[in-house]
């Protein structure tokens, strides 16, 4: 074995160090699961223990990490569909005045005020059970989120930038494509780490009423057959998974390509 | 040849240009001279298609800015006061934005390599991977110079490109570099400033504009050889006439 020099097992340790807040907040978590699992029972409240062996059986199982991906294809398809219907009226509202009136007044209101288990109710009449009407409920509930964000964005961007390019060109689409979008990047970023987060929620709610696949679907069966051990681990998983999404994959990319071209505060 | 013909704005009820009419022969630099806030910014932003005229018109080789707006608009390049350079883009790719803009038939290639000698030419070549926030005030500048130049638009227009800039350092150092650029290039410069040293050291010809509503107060034709000395008896003496003009409140 080689031997840690000395410089590289400070390194080490101060890692150690800087993980020691984080260990101890799961450590914590995991061991109030753990007491509300002995008080309360395995039947009611599974303990983590419980909880992993059943993780361990949904991922060792194909058939039932399929509804994982389910679920995430379409909480993903809802988001994108949601960022484009949104991008597409707050432009329209921004740039063609009737539409604005329209969009301020109705279509926005509207869309903030409409209840996402209505939705799901209406939506299993109108798409049938199945993918339809899991994206239907996330595209409803999520829109409001881009819209009022790419809104207040489109508010406060460089109206000075804009200004430059416009003498360059008169091609709407190109000033859009090329001054307007960039700046808008970080507010669409920040939207949409919110919406994943509320767009999985929502999946859940979408495939427990109206579906017959995914994660959602697979809780509800479980709670019917009074596997509450299977309810936890597959809302242990979701929960898993948008905390990787969120503080791994979107503040990474947030960290490492989003503002580097800002001056550092 | 740039023919302003009576040209008048107002905003609301304020009278900002009246009645204003001049002409710019091709390969000019021609000031345009008067106190702060007197129209002049107006008038180039008029002259950049970005505000509409009241009364009068733009006409540039016969084309009327108003009705051929897309062929007037490909005749002009502005360098702005403020660099107004897209942050997340660096310094040869703020330089080809112009090109992608307004030529978007251009490759990427000649693009880049159009881009990269107008670089050269305004003495930024080896800053040409750097991103606005890394470079000085003068270097931004001289990005916003180079975007302009880049597009070879017979007419550019300035507006007080030196303002912003540290005084010592910089300010000089680029308005020798403009005066430097527009013998290479001969472009038809029209020049916004309110500074008396600037108008004297670049034009041939200075506007001098009154107060509000702008109108014409007299054209200063400055006949020095270049490269100028501003020490020298007839610029001072030429500056003096022109602070004159305004009780020696300007310059």
């Amino acid at each position: 074995m080689f031997p840690i020099r000395p410089g590289k097992r400070r390194a080490w340790l101060q890692a150690v160090k800087g993980m020691r807040g984080l260990v101890i907040s799961y450590a914590i978590t995991v061991l109030l699961w753990y007491g509300l699992g002995l008080r309360m029972g395995p039947d009611i409240f599974p303990g983590p223990l419980r909880t992993v062996v059943a993780v361990g059986k949904i991922l060792s199982n194909a058939n039932l990490t399929k509804h994982v991906g389910i679920t995430f294809g379409r909480t993903v398809g809802g988001v994108i569909l949601s960022m484009f219907i949104a991008a597409v009226a707050v432009l329209g509202a921004r740039y063609w005045g009737p539409f604005r009136y329209y969009f301020l007044r109705v279509f926005y209101p509207a869309m903030r005020a409409i209840p996402p288990v209505a939705v799901a109710l209406l939506a299993i009449v109108w798409f049938g059970l199945g993918t339809g009407t899991v994206i239907f409920v996330i595209v409803i509930t999520v829109l409001p989120i881009y819209m009022i964000d790419l809104w207040e964005g489109l508010k406060v961007i460089d109206a000075t930038l804009v200004e430059m390019a416009s003498v360059l060109t008169s091609n709407r689409t190109r000033i859009l494509k090329k001054v307007v979008f960039p700046m808008l990047v970080p507010v669409l970023f920040s939207s949409t780490k919110l919406s994943f987060s509320v767009a999985f929620k929502l999946a859940l709610i979408g495939e427990l009423l109206g579906a017959t696949s995914g994660m959602g679907f697979m809780v509800y069966l479980s709670q019917q057959e009074y596997k509450t051990d299977m309810v936890f681990a597959w809302t242990f998983l979701l929960v898993l998974l948008v905390v990787f999404l969120e503080f791994y994959f979107f503040d990474l990319t947030e960290r490492k390509y989003l503002y580097k071209w800002q001056t550092p505060k | 040849m740039i023919e302003v013909r009576q040209l008048g704005k107002r905003f609301g009820s304020l009278q900002v240009l009246d009645n204003l009419s001049f002409k710019v022969a091709q390969g000019e630099f021609v000031t345009i001279f008067g106190p702060s806030g007197c129209g002049k910014t107006t008038l180039l932003r008029i002259l950049a298609t970005l505000e509409q005229p009241d009364e009068g018109a733009i006409v540039v080789d016969g084309v009327d800015g108003s009705s051929r707006h897309e062929e007037y608009k490909g005749k002009i390049s502005v360098v702005w006061q403020d660099p107004r350079l897209l942050p997340w883009r660096t310094a040869v790719q703020n330089v080809t934005f112009a090109l992608e803009m307004r030529h978007p038939e251009v490759s990427k290639e000649e693009a880049r390599s159009r881009a990269n000698e107008t670089l050269k030419l305004v003495g930024l070549m080896d800053f040409a991977g750097h991103l606005p926030r890394q470079l000085s005030g003068g270097m931004r500048q001289r990005i916003n110079l180079a975007r302009a130049l880049v597009l070879d638009a017979d007419i550019m227009l300035m507006d007080e490109p030196l303002s912003n800039l540290n005084e010592i350092t910089e300010k000089r150092q680029l308005m020798n570099e403009i005066a430097r650029l527009w013998e290479v290039k001969r472009k038809t410069v029209i020049y916004v400033t309110h500074s008396v040293s600037e108008a004297v050291y670049l034009s041939d010809r200075i506007l001098v504009f009154s107060d509000k509503p702008t109108t014409l107060l007299e054209e200063v034709r400055v006949s020095l050889s270049r490269p100028r000395n501003l020490t020298s008896r007839t610029a001072e003496e030429i500056g003096n006439h022109i602070s004159e003009l305004f009780g020696g409140m300007i310059g």
